[in-house]
């Protein structure tokens, strides 16, 4: 079930990208069949889960701090009225947002937190997460191979990838005659469809994309690399129309824009669009693809850290998760299940095959060479 | 042509209700010192707007140096004027302020800084030029803007109130000055003002106005001394006015009965009409003392009520047998004794100095 | 004479009598108080900690840590940032001398001729600035995109046949910047024309001026504290605009101001962000204090 509703534009932080948008009536009926449906399922699994369970150590109440709507509508309140725990939802718009709030004394407050890679790194730098007593996250074997080894969290001490997401390219079929299957293709292309190219505001995407196309690691430090990204870069830049990770998909859908840099995941919704959405196709590029995580994790002074694992075992319990999966329609990294939705499995922006997945290179810091990044970034935006 | 200026049937409405000139017929001659003179409102600046152009006659023509200024913008008329808040350029110093209008008229540099010093020789502000206005004194800002205005020779030129803002000694050395000017300038000038006392200094002569209309044009002796309308005596120094009923005629000699009862005579100028109407006489015209002189045509009897001593003169409130009240202005010279009140006296006054209001 | 020498000194008491009291009174100094807070605490120590910032190095993780170095204000000394502060300062100038131009007729006929339309005009010109100024820049892009209002008016009367590509350029970021800051040049004008006395201007015709001579000799240098007020209320803010060019330019036109929002909310070099803050507010001061004193000392000589 693919979400039809449209999604929020009113903010210009690049993780707005992990904002879903509030369900329609039709995604909840269809979700609350779903898990009727699989009552018969839950009860197979539901013994195994719950006997690890020591509902004595169980805390009558559970602090968590997500993303807007980045949960199955149902998945929460199922767990509350099972284990008789009181769930307190509250929202954040962008990492920095939940870093600050947990900096200022969040921590002790919060129990399960939904951070990105790249900040679970962070925190874990700063001693901010507790170690997962994996014991009672059984459910956690169901991580899919590809999602095992990322150097966000070597060895997932602290984390759990919940979801991902990649950038690639979205272009009109109706406005642009050419085939495109790489960022090689878009830079060849950008002189004929000139200010009809519109590339996202995240730096480190962009000049992921770059490297990329240079054949370099996304995460590479090497200033003669950095270089030649900035070159690449420069070059397109007089045929850009825009910079922004708000307008690329309103740009797209008004004819604006003809060929968009985007993030996997909102597609689907913007291919739903009654008069053009037939015309919005989806590319993995062939040169690969700059990715990156949101992970479970919990914070170092959470007030709940064994009800916290209880919970998150049970977001990952393969019915809830995909509840989730199926109502945010959003890249998963846990192995693939029946429960999943035929259009999420089928979907070759959410569940690309293996090839795709293999070229993968995930954001990591760049250390020192940040600074580097930044200097190409301001060049690019001021050329 | 002598009449430098020349309004002709002017008036002039402001939207439906506001008459504020009606059908004026007025003519200045070449070189005078002519005031306007009259209360607030009585139209005397407007006249003098119309003059200058920034206002325009609702019907009439007006004429300036012989020439019609029909449709002649402010600037294109040879007329200048001298505001009654001076109205300086405060961006510019006092050289600038006065070379100003000669600039406009592209008068060559040499020429306009030798004008230039000629006019603050005039008004006497000689070294004055790079001064700011918000530098100098009000009775100096007020001879930048007389210079302001003479520099460019005009052939006429209006002064609105211009000493209204000073004080009373400056007030009254400036007249003197402006007189002097004048008089070296050979301009016309046009004055407004509301002072009666000044335009009696200063003018050559006086058209007294009142609620739109021209009440008296003459010299200031004859406005002062043969006031044709209650108005006009009244306005200018003070008057004893007499109601009552013309008698008749005996010869040249009017015969009149006052409503106290009082007979006087007066001589006849002009048509006479019967029926209610009413007798001016000035108060320095009347004589006092505890017998009138045998002889003594327009006297009567009276007690003191009143005495104002005035340092040069005393008031005299006198009231007669007939119950009307007179002012009597005498002269404190040596040796007469003062009319205190309570003591019975006699008034008598001159035939000449009774004069018949035509209203 | 030990009595006259007794009297010559006054005894202490009487000393302390003759103490200037009146000078331990504040006089009305208290009512800035509130406003000397305000203004530490939100602007002084925030300044402070900026001054603070900019000296301090960043470790390898990119965080800022103790020590001090000149090394941020060198970063600056580049052909990238200098040309960055070239382009805010030519497109700030452009706006103001677009406001100016735009504003001051506006400016002119309000205060000369509106009459008794006065405040209704008054009125229409701030009431744009009753909704959220987001909403108004939205409503720009809404206008000159190429699918937009614009294009399709044109179009409907066969100005042009190619869709306007007017959005997303330096000229779409001018229009907008131009069009935000038009109501703080259009009121300082008013107040300064409207301040100018009729008479001086009627002395002026009665000086053989005609209208444009007028104007020009005598309102324009009149109004000129109007212009000065305007130009800096315009000027300064436009040279440090970000949400403009970040909307109204899609983000391709780098002005100084999104230079450093970049630098405190995507590459956290605070240090080099607060560095290239103070730059901005230096020049920014120097260009003020060139431009009053330029005037001050040529007030009749008018600003163009």
């Amino acid at each position: 079930m693919i979400d039809t509703t449209p999604r929020d534009l009113t903010d210009e932080d690049p993780e707005a990208r992990l904002w879903a948008a509030r369900p329609s009536r039709r995604v909840l009926l269809k979700g609350a069949a779903a898990a009727a449906l699989s009552g018969a399922g839950l009860s197979a699994l539901a013994p195994r889960a719950s006997a690890a369970v020591n509902r004595a150590k169980l805390d009558k109440e559970l602090n968590f701090y997500n993303w807007s709507a980045w949960v199955g509508p149902t998945e929460v309140s199922r767990f509350s009225k099972k284990y008789g725990v009181t769930v307190h939802q509250d929202y954040y718009g962008s990492n920095d947002e939940m870093f600050a709030k947990l900096k200022a004394g969040g921590s002790s407050q919060y129990d399960v937190i939904v951070p990105s890679g790249y900040e679970v790194t962070r925190m874990m730098r700063l001693n901010m997460l507790k170690p997962l007593n994996y014991a009672n996250i059984p459910n956690a074997k169901n991580l899919a191979p590809a999602f095992q080894d990322l150097q966000y969290d070597p060895g997932n001490k602290y984390s759990i990838p919940n979801d991902w997401g990649a950038v690639g390219i979205a272009y009109r079929t109706d406005l642009v005659k050419d085939n495109i299957t790489s960022w090689a293709d878009v830079w060849r292309l950008a002189p004929k469809y000139h200010r009809k190219i519109v590339f996202l505001g995240t730096p480190r995407d962009v000049i992921g994309v770059a490297l990329l196309l240079n054949g370099y690691s996304v995460n590479s430090r090497k200033t003669s690399e950095l270089m030649k990204a900035r070159d690449t870069l420069l070059q397109i830049k007089p045929h850009i129309l825009e910079i922004t990770s708000v307008n690329q998909r309103p740009d797209l859908l008004k004819g604006d824009a003809s060929i968009i840099m985007d993030w996997n995941e909102e597609i689907p919704s913007a291919q739903t669009d009654k008069k053009v959405g037939k015309y919005i196709k989806w590319v993995n590029p062939r040169e690969g693809m700059v990715a990156y995580t949101d992970h479970l994790a919990i914070p170092a002074q959470a007030p709940h850290p064994y009800t916290a694992e209880v919970f998150i075992n049970w977001l990952l319990d393969p019915k809830n998760y995909a509840e989730f999966v199926n109502y945010d329609t959003t890249a998963f990294t846990m192995k693939p299940t029946k429960y999943i939705s035929k259009e999420v499995l089928t979907s070759p922006i959410i569940n690309p095959p293996k090839s795709v997945l293999d070229k993968f290179q995930f954001q990591y810091d760049v250390g020192a060479a940040t600074v580097q990044y930044d200097r190409v970034w301001t060049e690019f935006k001021s050329a | 042509m002598s009449d430098d200026v020349t309004l002709a049937g002017v008036s002039k409405r402001f939207g439906a209700d506001v008459v504020a000139l009606e059908s004026l017929d007025l003519s200045i001659r070449k070189g005078e010192f002519f005031s306007l003179l009259g209360p607030s409102g009585c139209g005397k600046t407007t006249t003098l707007r119309i003059i200058a152009g920034f206002e325009t006659p609702t019907a009439g023509e007006v004429y300036v140096g012989g020439e019609n200024m029909a449709d002649r913008p402010p600037n294109k008329r040879p007329v200048n004027t001298v505001f009654q808040s001076y109205a300086l350029f405060q961006h510019m110093n006092v050289y600038d302020n006065i070379a100003f209008g000669l600039q406009q008229r592209k008068v060559p540099k040499a020429e306009i800084k030798q004008r230039v010093e000629a006019a603050l020789r005039l008004v006497r502000l000689e070294g004055y030029g790079r001064r700011r206005p918000r530098e100098l004194s009000g009775g100096q800002q007020q001879r930048v803007a007389l210079a302001r205005a003479v520099v460019n020779r005009p052939t006429v030129l209006l002064l609105d109130e211009p000493l209204g803002a000073l004080d009373l000694k400056l007030r009254k050395e400036m007249q003197l000055e402006l007189k002097s000017i004048q008089h070296e300038l050979g301009t016309t000038f046009v004055y407004v003002t509301h002072d009666q006392e000044e335009a009696l200094t200063m003018s050559d002569r006086i058209a007294v106005m009142n609620r739109a209309r021209l009440e008296q044009i003459g010299e200031p002796s004859e406005i002062y001394e043969r006031p044709r309308t209650r108005f006009v005596a009244d306005f200018i120094g003070i008057t004893n006015f007499f109601s009552g009923q013309v008698q008749g005629l005996d010869g040249d000699r009017v015969r009149f009965l006052s409503d106290g009862g009082l007979n006087l005579c007066m001589p006849r100028s002009g048509s006479v009409k019967s029926g209610p109407s009413t007798v001016a006489v000035r108060p320095e015209k009347i004589k006092i003392a505890e017998q009138a002189h045998i002889g003594a045509v327009n006297r009567c009897e009276g007690v003191v009520e009143d005495v104002v001593y005035l340092g040069s003169t005393s008031h005299h409130r006198v009231r007669t047998s007939g119950g009307e009240t007179i002012i009597v202005l005498r002269q404190n010279d040596s040796g007469t004794a003062v009319f205190a009140p309570g003591s019975r006296v006699s008034l008598w006054w001159e035939p000449e100095s009774t004069h018949l209001l035509e209203d | 004479m030990a009595r006259i020498e007794a009297q010559a000194r006054p005894s202490p008491s009487a000393a302390r009598r003759f103490t200037p009291r009146r000078l331990l009174r504040p006089r009305g100094g208290w009512l800035l108080v509130p406003n000397a807070l305000w203004a530490s605490l939100f602007f002084l120590i925030p300044l402070c900690i900026i001054v603070i910032y900019s000296f301090l190095p960043i470790d390898e993780n990119g965080n800022a840590t103790t020590g001090f170095t000149l090394d941020n204000y060198v970063q600056l000394n580049d052909p990238l940032y200098i040309h960055i502060f070239w382009r805010s300062i030519a497109m700030s100038l452009g706006s103001t001398v677009l406001c100016l131009l735009l504003g001051y007729p506006l400016a002119y006929f309000m205060a000369m001729q509106a009459g008794r339309y006065k405040n209704l005009c008054l009125l229409l010109v701030i009431v744009p600035f009753w909704t959220s100024f987001l909403i108004r820049t939205y409503g720009w892009i809404i206008l000159l995109s190429p699918n937009g209002l614009l294009t399709g008016v044109l179009k409907s009367v066969h100005a042009i046949t190619q869709p306007l590509d007017i959005l997303y350029t330096p000229f779409s970021v001018m229009l907008g910047m131009t069009y935000s800051y038009l109501p703080l040049m259009i009121f300082p004008l008013y107040v300064s024309l409207e301040k100018v006395d009729r008479r001086v201007l009627e002395a002026a015709r009665d000086l053989y001026a005609d209208g444009w001579s007028a104007f020009r000799r005598v309102t324009l240098p009149l109004s000129l504290p109007g212009i000065v007020a305007g130009s800096l209320l315009v000027g300064i803010p436009s040279t440090g605009e970000f949400l403009i060019p970040d909307l109204l330019g899609g983000a391709r036109t780098e002005m100084i101001g999104n230079a450093i929002s970049d630098q405190f909310t995507q590459a956290f070099d605070w240090p080099f962000g607060s560095a290239m803050s103070l730059i901005m507010m230096v020049i920014l001061l120097g260009a003020i204090v060139l431009y009053l004193r330029m005037v001050r000392r040529n007030p009749e000589a008018g600003v163009l």
